[in-house]
């Protein structure tokens, strides 16, 4: 019962994930901006939200199906939010140092643009990451303890 | 428009500092001290990671609101918080960390 709620999940996301590619293809090659002129395609809520949702369903299918073991389950995702936190926790350190201080770096990419990314992914992952460790945190909410 | 980095990581700093000394001297458990943090950094978090959301989507989609730019101002003094909370969240639960995360 519990695959099959799984797999109709992952096709509830393929949906609009291959409705946005789509629509974002032919967007591109009709040379227009979707969702209007106020669209900035620069960061990318949507396809990243919707990946990182289509992977942790399958690797928590995976985990379920016996297939992966729990430690290798939890230590992709963990690994995947200290990776994320780092990045964008540094960039954007670097990026209030620059603002506050005037600290110039020698660097040749977009900070702001990574570290938009990279949280973006920091805060989906998050919420898995609760999923996760959920009885862990009901204790250490739980009043009493 | 400044965001005070280093007075908030010092403050937060003095905070586990002193949580910290009050748990070596044996005025609170590990387990209060550990909970402390893990609460704050759950909550913390949470908020950071809607706020960012939020941020990210209006400027993705164009949506310039009034409350953006304090929207930024609390995601960057929040973030700071966090990352220096997020330091001692992983000095607290090192050997663990240490097992999940760095053995591949």
């Amino acid at each position: 019962m519990k695959k099959m709620l799984i797999i109709l999940l992952i096709i509830a996301f393929l949906t609009p994930a291959a409705a946005y590619a789509q629509n974002s293809d032919q967007s591109s090659s009709q040379g227009d901006v979707s969702g209007g002129e106020a669209y900035n395609p620069d960061y990318n809520v949507l396809p990243i939200s919707l990946a990182l949702i289509m992977l942790y369903l399958i690797s928590y299918l995976l985990y379920d199906s016996k297939i992966i073991r729990k430690v290798r389950y939890k230590q992709v995702w963990s690994i995947a939010l200290v990776g994320s936190m780092l990045i964008s926790g540094i960039t954007g350190i670097i990026l209030v140092l620059i603002t506050d201080y005037g600290v110039r770096f020698n660097l040749n990419f977009n900070l702001l643009f990574w570290h938009v990314e990279t949280g973006i992914i920091l805060a989906i992952v998050l919420f898995f990451h609760i999923h996760i460790h959920w009885n862990k945190f009901k204790r250490i909410l739980k009043a009493n303890t | 428009m400044s965001y005070e980095f280093v007075p908030v990581s010092l403050i937060i700093i003095i905070l586990y500092a002193i949580s910290y000394l009050l748990y070596k001297e044996d005025v609170i458990a590990e387990a209060m001290h550990a909970k402390i943090w893990n609460i704050t950094i759950f909550v913390i978090g949470l908020v950071l990671a809607v706020i960012g959301l939020l941020i990210s989507i209006f400027a993705e989609y164009g949506m310039s609101i009034s409350v953006n730019a304090l929207l930024v101002f609390w995601h960057v003094e929040i973030g700071i918080v966090l990352f220096i909370i997020a330091l001692f969240h992983i000095h607290l639960h090192w050997d663990r960390f240490k097992k999940i995360t760095l053995k591949v």
